[in-house]
């Protein structure tokens, strides 16, 4: 990474709409993400969190606004450049989203086969590596994706996602339906990516540990937008009613 | 100093004094070529003084996992000329990332499974099969068991359910049902006409296309097209519904999926196919006749009282097998879809399957039937 790069945030949005007909999810939305950081995004079910997410791994353009990501403005972006920056993104979708017709280092494999040149034996080292840094065992390479559990599934996804060495990594709501311990497991390996390979995180997540426990920054998206954003602790204590609700869950408990 | 250089990518220089080499360019996914970077880096140990030798990086290099990986392999390379390389002086980012890479455990995938030889396959598709129709059977079975104590009492069939299946598999079947059997009708009269037409006995078309229309082509066609609409559609519903977990739930319920879905579609279709089997008759009839009258010469009123006197045998040995056919459309379909573990992807090889097994049921079931019916002389 050179030395201007690390300047500019990994992500900026700028007066960011989406609608959909007379629906409108965000307005005038603004946020800005810190490079090396673990970004939670958080919010209530329908506050637009997936939305979001979509405008910014480029699956959707917004109705107006601003996204840049990495420096570079998305929508003035050519085919090919798009693709570049793209393939500086990585990707967890909430599902895993693993290519069911292949096995789980095919699916690693698969964004390096198709965007790099490197000779079948190194791809497949680095394929092993990012499943392994994805704390997958080495023995479940072969598997398809129908032969893992919920939280293998997941780890391989990740592994998938890190494949090209993204400087940005989505994740989409990673501890959902995994058990206390492999959620924990996960959000120190979520850390360990960020310490290790610089990776900027962005999750969306209704984790209250990895939210208190595991992130950098917590944005919080109600009326709209960006309501707050903060260290978690920071938001706990914010006097809006969307974050006491929010917050009050874990104080019930 | 010298330099190795491959212009786009990754660059790699050599100083000897002290030995050392410098690190230029993207060392990633991108940049590196790893093969190239080793043989330079081998020539370049050969040329350096001894003594380990220094890896620097210069200013704007970058490195990432790959990058790391190819500088392991280019220590591994250095190791076996007996060289030593010195990562000390790289970055500490650099050094993160090496060492990073340096816990994973497993270079290299495990060997693959083996797949099945030829002969094995053999054996495994053999006892797929065999487990398939255990299970077949065995459907048969639970349905039967459900099926008998409410023919009995008609009364506690799901008449909703049936309604919406009929509905489904009968009246929007009937545009393509009679579209087809209109065009097989057509087709079987240009045949006939075209031989009978030599002897002048042209009026034996009526009677061609009314046998073979009504013992065989009207059933038969009919079965085909519901097999492929409806049977497929049961699989796709009950092997969906069993991915979506309905079917646990039903029977967590105490619903027995089978009276609920099953037995529903079942009786639908056992209605649906005898009438779209003589929907089909009565268009297979016509296209033959619409081409005698019209491309043959035959008289309409010929036409029809030739037909009319070939007796109602005809019709009613052609609509004995439909219900025959919807059982076994049914069973196969509903089979399919309950047979479904796991994945989506399941739904959609459950779905294919099913219209294969159907389609080839109801030709085979329609050649016993056709012995059968000639050993009784109908």
């Amino acid at each position: 990474m050179s030395e201007a790069s690390e300047e500019t945030p990994a992500i900026e949005v700028h007066g960011l709409c989406n609608r959909f007909g007379d629906h409108v999810v965000h307005e005038g939305l603004d946020l800005v993400v810190p490079r090396g950081k673990v970004v939670s995004l958080v919010g209530g079910s329908g506050s637009g969190k997936t939305v979001l997410l979509n405008n910014l791994i480029m699956l959707t353009r917004p109705a107006a606004g601003s996204i840049r990501l990495l420096g570079r403005d998305v929508a003035s972006l050519g085919r090919e450049e798009r693709i570049r920056l793209q393939l500086r993104l990585g990707v967890m979708f909430q599902q895993g989203a693993l290519f069911t017709s292949l096995t789980v280092l095919e699916n690693v494999m698969l964004p390096l086969t198709e965007h790099t040149r490197l000779p079948r034996q190194l791809r497949e080292e680095v394929a092993m590596l990012k499943i392994q840094l994805a704390g997958l065992d080495a023995d479940a390479v072969h598997r398809h994706p129908r032969e893992l559990s919920g939280g293998m599934t997941k780890r391989a996804a990740l592994a998938r996602a890190l494949a090209l060495d993204p400087e940005i990594l989505f994740l989409d709501e990673p501890t959902s339906g995994l058990d206390p311990v492999s959620a924990r497991a996960f959000d120190r390996l979520v850390l360990a990516l960020r310490d290790a390979l610089g990776v900027t995180i962005f999750q969306i997540t209704h984790d209250l540990d990895s939210i208190f426990g595991a992130s950098d920054l917590v944005v919080f998206l109600a009326r709209k937008k960006v309501l707050a954003a903060g260290t978690a602790e920071e938001l706990a204590q914010r006097p809006e009613p969307e974050l006491r609700a929010y917050f009050s869950a874990r104080a019930g408990r | 100093m010298d330099e190795i250089t491959d212009s786009a990518g990754a660059r790699l220089r050599w100083t000897k004094e002290p030995p050392s080499l410098l690190l230029e360019g993207p060392w990633t996914a991108a940049g590196v070529k790893a093969d190239a970077l080793i043989e330079a880096a081998t020539r370049a140990l050969e040329v350096l003084p001894a003594g380990p030798v220094r890896l620097e990086a210069a200013p704007g290099a970058e490195l990432d996992t790959v990058g790391a990986l190819v500088l392991e392999h280019l220590a591994h390379a250095a190791e076996d000329h007996g060289r030593a390389l010195d990562f000390s002086a790289l970055p500490p980012a650099w050094r993160a990332t090496l060492s990073l890479i340096d816990r994973v455990a497993q270079r290299t995938p495990p060997p693959e499974p083996e797949p099945f030889s030829g002969f094995a396959y053999i054996g495994k598709v053999a006892i797929g099969l065999v487990h398939h129709y255990l299970d077949l059977v065995a459907f048969i079975g639970e349905v039967t068991a459900h099926l008998l104590p409410v023919l009995v009492r008609p009364w506690r069939i799901r008449w909703r359910e049936v309604i919406v299946e009929l509905e489904a598999a009968g009246v929007r079947a009937v545009p393509i049902v009679a579209l087809l059997s209109f065009l097989i009708g057509v087709v079987l009269a240009y045949q006939a006409g075209v031989t009978l037409d030599r002897f002048g006995a042209n009026v034996f078309i009526a009677d061609m296309i009314g046998i073979v229309v009504l013992r065989e082509m009207g059933p038969m066609i009919t079965a085909i097209v519901v097999a492929g609409r409806t049977g497929s559609s049961y699989a796709a519903q009950l092997g969906s519904m069993r991915v979506t977990q309905e079917i646990d739930a039903l029977r967590s319920l105490a619903l027995p999926p089978v009276e609920m879905l099953v037995i529903p579609r079942f009786v639908a279709l056992a209605i649906a196919l005898p009438l779209l089997t003589t929907l089909a008759n009565a268009a297979g009839l016509f296209g033959g006749m619409v081409v005698a009258t019209g491309g043959f010469g035959l008289d309409w009123t010929v036409g029809l009282q030739r037909l009319g006197r070939l007796g109602h045998a005809h019709y009613w040995v052609g609509l004995v097998k439909t219900p025959v056919f919807a059982t076994a459309i049914a069973l196969i379909g509903c089979q399919a879809g309950m047979s479904v573990r796991g994945s989506a992807l399941e739904v959609g090889r459950a779905t294919t399957s099913s219209v294969v097994q159907s389609i080839f049921w109801v030709i085979v079931l329609d050649a016993i039937f056709s012995i059968v019916f000639r050993r009784l002389g109908l």
